[in-house]
């Protein structure tokens, strides 16, 4: 199994991560950067829930410490009466993927899956959050998780001035799966309309599910709540498979990750990002662009298509595709990416944790890569950073990096 | 977990301690929560675990005085910690109390004085920032890297913590230990009273790196103590130019079953003299192939292949000429003592390249992730360091290969001693004298009872060798003080007076160092 795979999929239960438990060092390198890469002490750390909390009960150490109370026999913390506090320690994570790209290469451990383990574990417990629980009543009733009706999902579509085929009637190759954030989140619908035109544009035969379309169930896992997700995920499996396509194109991380980890093996197709795509377009000449963009932009990389699934360079590559964009990286890139904060439901649950994490980013993109824009691949990342731009005022714009290419090209 | 009793250790007594503390610092930098608490009760070594209290983050050496002051108020013990990753239980709060996190709030570099060649640093502030932060500000003007003596440890352990704790600096030997590249400190002391060391103590001298000379060096007293006579929340350092080109070389033994320390201390005492080496470490193969970051490697073949007792050499200058000279000088020395080089080339794959070798100076910079794979075989390390002569190596290298014999076992059958760090390692250079560091090492699986009771045994015995072959410690280890302080007569009377007289009550970090009447 290749590394990434093992970040994201390989989730068992919580008593099978009790000799890892044991097995941590404590040596504290995974809230970290990786350390051969620091050159300033501002951008050293990189767990989150860490970063804001401090107390290392929130750092990777200190929860494979709780885990190792927890499923010691005797447990030696009274497992039916944990604290707020210590919830809160298990419901902070990000599921950012640092801890488990670091110490998985150096000691053979996996944080970051246990880490979900032991959310699921919690929720077995003592329930969902109660910040979670519309959320996920949302998916079972509705297919998304902004307790939006199914006869909406397609909405954004009547601004297109093409049709897009319904994959559910007609035999495509392509399926273009926009999700529920691009679906349903005004901000995000400019995504999933840059999507389109941009496909549309290059001449790609493509179509959609419309509002067919369900939860890749990304959000259920994220916050613990894996067995819903296996049910959930049975159903998308059967109907996706009926489709007879070749390539599923999306444009947000989380269901890219989740589609190609946590359903590998099961789907009959590809599964590609659209960056991805976009790169293979560009380099082919299928795309022309037109526009003088004239801005300054740094590269924001999300955990879901980073860390889980090692795509760095093919958005880079767009960036320095796009005419008059000075691009400037920051100092937490790639494998070293700083999460925005939203991840793991924490955006939903701790919404001023998220906030608090965004802005940090931003002040990296602002101080170290001197950017107007934050340009990202991720409606979680987007959604989130966006509110702490818009709470900031300075100017400072969150956008996808579709919407560039999207008015490069006009 | 028990707790043992303390005077002050009792609910209603804690209730107000806590209440006191969230009113000094801040109720977000307080806190009781179990799961706190047990995140703070175990380190990675065979120590028991234990656990505090409460835990508090201070902020500033005004507000450690705080909890101090408190502490003393309410007679509760107070242990200090900063990355927590040492060698042998330092930072575990063996009567409860309330638990000191240095690290997380205090972890700023607070000047790089290019004058005085000096880092000023606060009590959190991690290995890999320490070397990142000396050079970022540094190197573009001379065009020449610098560094503090790092230890041979993690780039997430904490700096100060590592000197005050009188930790090797591998990265420098043959600038001292750790210790001697002390300028200032800032300790707070028992009664919470702030204490300045150095030069910084008297009035308008600012950073000089020299120790002053008014009267005897109480600073000394402070190192190796673990926060028995109060905790340094800033360190002033001293910073050293790195050559700018440095070569690895990699020896083999000609005749490995018989005289293979006497071969390897006698090249190491030689060019230590002939100050030729900008270090040199004899490891073993298992080091080496546990270094390795190809996953795919077969590490027991690896191991095999390099041999029982490798040695690596690093020669450095600022041209090829002085490495080239430098370099053969050394050859010359190995072969005279019985030692052949290897050709980088016959294990480089294994190591994703000759480019990938710098595993030296990833040890000698110290910036995490090359040793950190040496961490990453099954189950824990535990590592012990004696300084011998040179040579009483052999013997007590045989001797702990024995210990190893009966000791040793692995919980996965397919894990060969061949593939762990169990074994002795040899580093130097020291100045001229016939003096080494001998370090054992060993691995356990602590999540196995039976073997942890062995690496237990382990560290008993090793302790008892050391002693045997007259070899003192480095440092302050898993309850090495039992052993070893009572043979020191005045000198460990004078400590239980001093530790009397500062702390009266016992309460800075008790029991950590058995100088107390009380001692459990």
């Amino acid at each position: 199994m290749d590394y990434n795979a093992k970040l994201a999929r390989n989730v068992k239960p919580l008593m099978e991560y009790r000799n890892d438990a044991w097995k941590c060092v404590r040596c504290g390198l995974c809230r970290m950067v990786d350390a051969q890469t620091i050159v300033d002490q501002e951008y050293v750390d990189n767990c989150p829930a860490g970063i804001l909390n401090k107390f290392e009960l929130f750092y990777p150490a200190g929860r494979q410490e709780l885990i190792r109370c927890l499923t010691a026999e005797p447990p030696e913390i009274d497992i039916d009466d944990l604290s707020d506090e210590t919830l809160n320690a298990i419901f902070t994570c990000t599921g950012c993927g640092n801890c488990q790209l670091i110490c998985n290469e150096m000691k053979g451990l996996e944080p970051t899956n246990a880490f979900q383990a032991l959310k699921a574990w919690a929720i077995e417990r003592y329930g969902l959050k109660k910040e979670h629980h519309n959320l996920i009543q949302s998916i079972l009733n509705y297919d998304n998780p902004w307790m939006a009706p199914r006869s909406t999902r397609s909405r954004w579509t009547r601004k297109l001035d093409f049709n897009i085929k319904d994959a559910s009637k007609e035999k495509v190759d392509i399926l273009y799966f926009p999700g529920c954030n691009a679906s349903y989140v005004p901000e995000i619908n400019l995504t999933a309309l840059a999507t389109a035109k941009v496909l549309h544009s290059a001449g790609i035969d493509f179509g959609m599910l419309g509002q067919k379309e369900r939860c890749c169930g990304s959000t259920a896992f994220r916050i613990g709540a894996v067995e819903m997700f296996e049910a959930y995920k049975e159903e998308n499996i059967k109907q996706l498979n009926s489709l007879g396509i070749k390539t599923m194109v999306t444009a947000c991380a989380g269901c890219h990750s989740t589609f190609s980890h946590n359903y590998a093996g099961r789907l009959d197709f590809e599964v590609v990002h659209v960056v991805e795509y976009l790169e293979r377009m560009i380099a082919d000449g299928q795309i022309e662009f037109k526009n003088d963009l004239n801005l300054k932009v740094t590269y924001h990389d999300p955990c879901h298509i980073g860390r889980y699934s090692s795509i760095y360079d093919a958005p880079r590559k767009v960036l320095e595709a796009l005419p008059g964009v000075q691009f400037k990286e920051m100092k937490r890139i790639r494998e070293n990416s700083l999460c925005c904060g939203s991840g793991g439901g924490v955006k939903t649950a701790y919404g001023d944790m998220a906030l608090t994490m965004a802005g940090q980013r931003l002040d990296e993109a602002r101080d170290f890569a001197d950017a107007d824009v934050v340009v990202s691949c991720c409606p979680f990342c987007e959604i989130n950073l966006g509110e702490a731009a818009k709470a900031r005022d300075d100017g400072m714009k969150v956008l996808d990096l579709l919407e560039l290419v999207d008015d490069a090209m006009r | 977990m028990d707790i043992v009793s303390n005077p002050g250790i009792n609910s209603e007594n804690i209730e107000a301690v806590v209440e006191k503390l969230k009113n000094a610092i801040g109720d977000k930098w307080v806190s009781k929560d179990p799961a706190v608490l047990a995140a703070y009760s175990r380190d990675f070594t065979i120590s028991p675990g234990n656990w505090p209290n409460v835990v508090v983050l201070p902020g500033s050496t005004e507000d450690v005085q705080k909890i101090i002051k408190i502490a003393n108020e309410n007679v509760i013990p107070v242990v200090p910690m900063s990355s927590g990753f040492n060698h042998g239980g330092m930072c575990i709060p063996r009567r409860g109390g309330i638990m000191v996190d240095l690290l997380k709030r205090m972890d700023k570099v607070i000047d790089v004085d290019e004058e005085s060649m000096t880092i000023t640093i606060q009590s959190g502030v991690r290995n890999a920032v320490t070397y990142a932060e000396v050079n970022r500000r540094f190197a573009e003007d001379s065009g020449r890297k610098l560094t503090a003596c790092l230890p041979l440890t993690m780039g997430s352990a904490s700096t100060l913590a590592n000197y005050v704790a009188r930790g090797g600096g591998a990265t420098l030997l043959r600038h001292g230990n750790t210790p001697e590249s002390i300028v200032n400190m800032t300790w707070v002391l028992p009664d919470g009273e702030v204490l300045k060391t150095g030069p910084s103590a008297i009035p308008n001298v600012g950073v000089i790196p020299q120790p002053f000379g008014l009267g005897p060096d109480i600073a000394g007293m402070l190192i190796n103590a673990s926060g028995i006579f109060g905790m340094c929340t800033e360190m002033t350092i001293k910073i050293f130019p790195e050559p700018k080109i440095e070569e690895l070389m990699v020896f083999d033994l000609e005749d490995p079953e018989d005289n293979a320390f006497e071969n390897v201390i006698e090249f190491v005492y030689r060019v230590c003299r002939e100050d030729i080496c900008e270090m040199v470490y004899k490891a073993h193969g298992g080091t080496m192939a546990n270094a390795s970051p190809d996953p795919e490697v077969n590490r027991e073949d690896l191991a095999e292949s390099m041999g029982e007792h490798i040695l690596l050499a690093v020669v450095a200058g600022d041209s090829e000429e002085e490495i080239v000279c430098k370099a053969e000088r050394v050859e010359k020395i190995a072969i005279e003592c019985g030692l052949y080089k290897v050709l980088l080339e016959m294990f480089a794959e294994a190591f994703g390249g000759v480019e990938k070798l710098g595993f030296a100076r990833g040890m000698r910079t110290r910036i995490g992730t090359e040793l950190g794979r040496v961490m990453g075989g099954k189950g824990s390390f535990q590592w012990m360091a004696c300084c011998p002569k040179l040579e009483k190596i052999p013997a007590i290298a045989r001797d702990y290969d024995q210990l190893l014999e009966k000791y040793w076992k692995p919980t996965d059958p397919n894990y060969p001693r061949k593939r762990t760090m169990a074994g002795t390692a040899i580093q130097g250079p020291f100045q001229f004298g016939r003096m080494g560091t001998l370090e054992y090492d060993f691995w356990w699986d602590p999540g196995n009872v039976e073997n942890v009771k062995r690496a237990t045994q382990m560290i008993k015995k090793g302790v008892e060798l050391d002693l045997k072959h007259g070899a003192p410690l480095w440092r302050n280890m898993y309850d090495h003080g039992e052993t070893h302080l009572p043979m020191l007569g005045s000198y460990f009377d004078l400590l239980k007076k001093t530790k009397k007289e500062f702390d009266p009550n016992n309460l800075m970090h008790p029991d950590i160092i058995p100088c107390t009447d009380d001692y459990i």
